[in-house]
Order: structure tokens, then sequence, then C-alpha cells
């Protein structure tokens, strides 16, 4: 079967998509503002006319380096190219200012890859296993799994809950347009054909993470920055940063890859986690933002094992653990590769061909990466005003593509504005985009537990995985509103 | 475009009411109790306890000392040349979903990216090189490569 995958893996086309996909994963991570999801939402289009697996292999390739990529900027100018680099982008910038932009920007590198290639190892131990248990899942087990991914992604989020909810009603409310429901009744379309199948939800993906991203440019001054070209060796000075903090490297990894598994957070949320795991338990806590490696590299571990943490739900429940995954899942289904327990038993050589693809493109990184390093002065300095309206034709051109209709454009610009005006409230973009994948999901598994149970909710908690995932769910809903309530009771015990 | 807690709250709070009102349009499967109405009505529950929750929330914070509003600075770029950028940005997808029916796909996106590009405070000749060169390289990319049905008019007839 190893054999097998390897064939499909070492074929001249996926690996120059691989490539291909990871320069242009680099460019799009280097530049402040577009993110490693931007990056998928754009290759999707594109995927369409692939193969499955180069389809895979190219947003595995691009999101792995434009999460890397995303150091580069931030080291370089303090602006992290993408939000999973905003964790360390203090200590990054100060040693870039010391004179140390090799080393910082090595160790983000070198570590990166390393992350990404622990955190698969781990995806491919862990996920065959699951996949095992999740042959058991009734519709029961898997309610309770995308409520609590919906949890995860509000309660886990960055900022208030409160927020965080919004996106979810967001993203929910729209997954309920169509006629993908239990009766077949045509939900809110109001006689649109284009509605009948609902929103689709590359359109939607591409609005909300490319189209906004490209308004808020607009809102902001517009800025020239002058980089001054990296010097020094790259590679040699992470040889005794991996001797000097082994412990780090691994702890971060592991961290970044669970959290990447948390369905709704993704490699930003690691990085944070990661870091100030690192500064609690370092020896040399003061020296943490001020220039000081051991952040980075544990961190910067982090975040790509992240970005491998996350296919284990998504491939073995068909449930994704980011916004990136949420994106694959729609592709894979797309290409017959259906996610959930069944195409480990099924088609266990694919599985096995995107695990490796996972441990090529993070080795594709290390040369990509030394260049990006290198030609960091040139990649940053493409001006955004040029560069916005290109994008923006290839959003319109992406969403046009889909159904090769007009409608798939009016999606976008309705969830670019939506986007916009999320972004500009401090609303997560996540939960919303889980809300709009995981809604038809919640809804069939409901209903059909439902009907099962002839209507008795009790049902939910009488299997033993059911339970104790049901519990798991109302604790974790429960964490935020306790805390809510300490902080109304110390409020009132100060004012009186 | 910074809106309060107690705006956010009303949005909320109206789209729920109406995902519960029109709920009661959809029947429920046939001897059961559940069907295409169920889900449209916890939605709208649970975004009726949100929106309430938002909209008190706001509403005390006003009357309260420690107003949480948005700041003048947060929507400084609605006064300026930015703001017109934004909607330009906006009507020019709208532009490209109605003229390029009309006369093709390239002459479309040529107006709309060197339009944007000059409004962004590029250089003229940069405008037109990267517009005409992307312009090309998509048409051919998505239209001939990967037979993407893009809108055709005279030009593109003209070329291939």
């Amino acid at each position: 079967m190893l054999a097998q995958a390897l064939q499909i893996v070492l074929q001249p086309d996926v690996l120059l998509t691989v490539f291909l996909a990871g320069c242009f994963g680099m460019f799009v991570g280097a530049i402040p503002g577009l993110t490693a999801t931007m990056a998928t939402a754009l290759l999707v289009p594109i995927t369409f006319f692939m193969d499955p697996i180069p389809a895979i292999a190219s947003i595995v390739a691009a999101t792995g380096m434009a999460i890397f990529a995303g150091d580069i900027a931030g080291t370089l100018m303090r602006m992290p190219g993408t939000p999973a680099s905003a964790a360390y982008v203090e200590d990054a910038h100060r040693m870039s200012q010391a004179g140390k932009a090799n080393v910082a920007l090595g160790a983000c590198l070198f570590f990166s890859a390393i992350g990404g290639i622990l955190g698969t190892l781990v995806l491919s131990l862990v996920a065959p296993q699951l996949a095992e248990l999740a042959l058991k899942f009734s519709s029961f087990e898997y309610f309770w799994l995308v409520l609590l991914g919906l949890s995860c992604a509000v309660f886990v989020s960055s900022g208030a809950p409160a927020l965080g909810l919004i996106s979810l009603f967001i993203g929910l409310s729209a997954s309920l347009v169509g006629q993908e429901n239990p009766t077949g009744a045509s939900r809110y379309t109001y006689g649109s054909v284009e509605l009948l199948a609902g929103i689709q939800f590359i359109p939607a993906m591409i609005g909300l993470f490319a189209v906004s991203e490209i308004l808020r440019s607009y809102t902001k001054r517009s800025t020239e920055a002058r980089i001054p070209p990296v010097k020094g060796p790259i590679f040699a000075p992470q040889l005794t940063n991996l001797l000097r903090y082994p412990k780090q490297v691994l702890r971060g990894s592991s961290v970044g890859t669970l959290i990447g598994a948390l369905p709704g957070a993704g490699a930003d949320i690691a990085a944070w986690i990661s870091f100030a795991i690192s500064k609690k338990f370092s020896r040399e806590q003061k020296k943490f933002g001020t220039g000081h490696v051991e952040g980075l590299v544990e961190a910067g571990a982090s975040n790509n094992a992240a970005v491998s943490g996350a296919w284990i739900p998504a491939l073995v429940f068909g449930i994704p653990g980011d916004t990136i995954t949420a994106i694959v899942i729609g592709v894979m289904f797309i290409k017959g590769l259906n996610p959930g327990p069944m195409v480990f038993i099924q088609q266990p050589e694919m599985i096995y061909a995107i695990f490796m693809i996972f441990v090529l493109a993070n080795l594709f990184m290390l040369p990509i990466g030394w260049v990006a390093i290198h030609v960091a002065g040139k990649l940053l300095g493409a001006p955004q005003r040029i560069l916005m309206p290109v994008i923006l034709v290839f959003c319109a051109v992406g969403a046009f593509a889909i159904n090769n209709s007009m409608a798939g454009v009016i999606i976008m610009l309705a969830f670019g504005v939506i986007g916009f005006l999320m972004e500009e409230n401090g609303i997560p973009l996540a939960p919303a985009i889980l809300g709009l994948v995981l809604g038809p999901m919640l809804e069939k598994y409901f209903i059909t537990s439902m009907i099962k149970a002839d209507g008795d909710f009790l049902a939910f908690f009488s299997r033993p995985i059911s339970a104790g995932l049901g519990i798991a769910t109302i604790l974790l809903c429960l964490i935020p509103l306790v805390g809510w309530l300490r902080r109304r009771g110390l409020g009132q015990r100060k004012s009186a | 475009m910074k809106a309060n807690d107690t705006v956010l709250g009303g949005l909320v709070l109206m789209a729920a009411l109406f995902l519960l009102v029109t709920s009661f349009d959809y029947a429920p499967l046939p001897g059961q109790a559940y069907g295409a109405g169920t889900m449209p009505r916890l939605i709208g529950g649970g975004g009726l306890l949100l929106g309430l929750f938002l909209l008190i929330g706001g509403l005390r914070r006003r009357t309260g000392p420690a107003s949480v509003e948005a700041s003048p600075e947060d929507n400084a770029w609605m006064r300026d040349r930015r703001m017109i950028a934004v909607l330009a940005v906006l009507a020019s997808v709208i532009f490209f979903m109605l003229a390029s029916p009309l006369i093709g796909f390239i002459p479309t996106v040529l107006i709309i990216m060197i339009a944007l590009m000059l409004l962004g405070g590029a250089h003229p000749i940069n405008a037109l090189g990267v517009s005409l060169i992307t312009a090309l390289v998509v048409y051919y990319g998505f239209s001939r490569l990967l037979l993407v049905p893009l809108p055709r008019g005279p030009i593109e007839s003209l070329l291939w």
C-alpha cells in the first residue's frame, strides 16, 4: 500500500504541482494581509481542473508555505504576513533589528518544516486509529461531534464569545438556503434556480477571505517599505538552536497538532498558545519580547504542526479543523474522495499519498523558503495598489468558474461585504465558515437521530461515546458562562 | 464601519425573528414533529437570545459610565478618499457582472483594473502594462486551457 501511495506521489505532475503551489503560497503568505486561507480560496478554482491528488497536493503545499512566509514580513517589517505569525512578531523583528534576521528567519523556516513533519507523523499515526473508532459512530455521535466543532470554533477562537456566536449565527443561517434538508423543500430560495443547491461554498469563501481583505486594504493608508537584504547563513545557526531547544520543538509540535485537530482552532491560535507556554516554562523568561529565539522555535513549529493537525478531524470525520480544511473538504467531495472513515478502508493508498505529500511539501519548503528569504525585499515591495485589482479579477473569475455563472460572483460580492463588515467589528470569520459547512450536517444528523429516537432527546445520551461527547460539548459551552457569572459576582461585591 | 453592540444586537434580533416567522412556512415530515422548519426555528431561537443579550448589554453600557462606542478613529476612512476606493471596488464587481456579457471579458477587466490602480495612485504606464498582461493571461488560461466559458465580446473573437 505504501508503495502504491509512493507511486501516486512520485509523478512529475504531482511534484511540479507541489513546487508551483508552494511558490504561490510563499508569495501570498509573504504579502501582509493575504492569508493562507486566501491562498487556498484562490487555488480552488484551478484545482477543479486537476486530478484528486495533485488538487489536494497543491492546497497542502500552498498552505504550509504561506504559514511560514507570514514570518518573513513579520520579521523584516513587524507586519505579520498571516495571523499565525503575529504571536512572535515582536521577538522576530527585534532580532532583525539587531542584525540577526538570518537567524530569526532561519529558525522560522527550519522549525516550521520540522513542526510540519512531526504534525504529519502524528496525523498518519492517529488518523487510521481514529477512523477505526469512527466506523462505530452513528448519527448521535456525529451530531455531538459537529456541535462540539461549532462550539470550539466559537469559544476557542480569539475575541469575545458573543462575537463568535454572531459569526456562527450568520454561517448557520446561510446554510439553511436550498433543498438540502429533510423534506427537500426549497428553503429560502425565493424562486431562484441558482439557490436550490444552497449557497455555493467556494464563492462564499472567496468573498469572506479574499474580497473582504481587498476592501480592507483600501481602508488603510498606503505605506512604502524599504527592506534591507538578509545577510548571513540561514540554516547553520539552526543546528545550535535544535540542540539547545529540543524539548521546545517537540512541545510546540505536539501542542500545535493538538490545537489544529480541535475543530475551529487553527494555526494562529496554536502559535499564540505555544508562545505563551514557551515563555512560561522558559529559563530565560525575561528575554522574551526582546529578540529571543526560543519562542520562535516553539511557536514556529507549532503553527505548522497545526496545519497538519487540522487534517485529522477533516479526513476521519469529514469535520474541518480550521478554515483551510473546510475548503479542502469541499474540494475532496467534488473529487469523489468523500472524507470520513470509509475512505481509509476503500482508498487507503490515497490517504497515505496525502500524508506523503505533507512530508514532501515540508521538505520543499526549505529551498523555496531559502529563496524567498533572499528575495524578500522585492517580494514585500510589490505595491498593493497594483496587486489588489489583479487579485480582485482572479476572485471574480474563480467565483464565476465554479458553475460558469454570474450567480457565483453575486455570492462572492455579498459575502465579501459581509466579511468586511464582520472584520471591521472584530467578529471572527472562522465560525461563520464552519457554520456554513457544518450546518447541513448538523441538521441531517439531528433530524435522523430524532426520528430514530422517536423524539426522545435523552437518546442523545444513551450510547457511551455519544454521552461523553455530549457532556464535553455542554461543558465547553458552560465554561465562558461560568467565567461571566464570576466576573459579575466580583463586580457586584466590589460595588457593594 | 464599526457598529456598537446595540446595532449588532438589533440586526441579529431582526434576522432571528425573520427565521422564526418563516420557519412555519415549511411543513414537517409526514407523521413527525420535525422537518424543514426545525432548523430555522432552532437557529432563530438561538439568534433571538443572542440578539437580546447584545441589545440589552449595549443599551446598558450606553447609559452607564463605561460607554464603549465606536471611536471616531475606527471610521476615519469613511470620510476621505479611502471611502471612494472601497465603493469603487464594490462597483467594479457589479460592473463586471453587467458589462462583461455585453462587451466581453478582456475589455471589462481592463477597465476595472486600470481604474482601481489609478485610484490607488499607481503610475499610468505600470497600471496599463500590468492590467493588459493580467487580462490576456487570465483569459487565455481560464478560457482556452481550462475551458471556462468566460464572456466573449468582439475583442475575444478577434484574438482567439
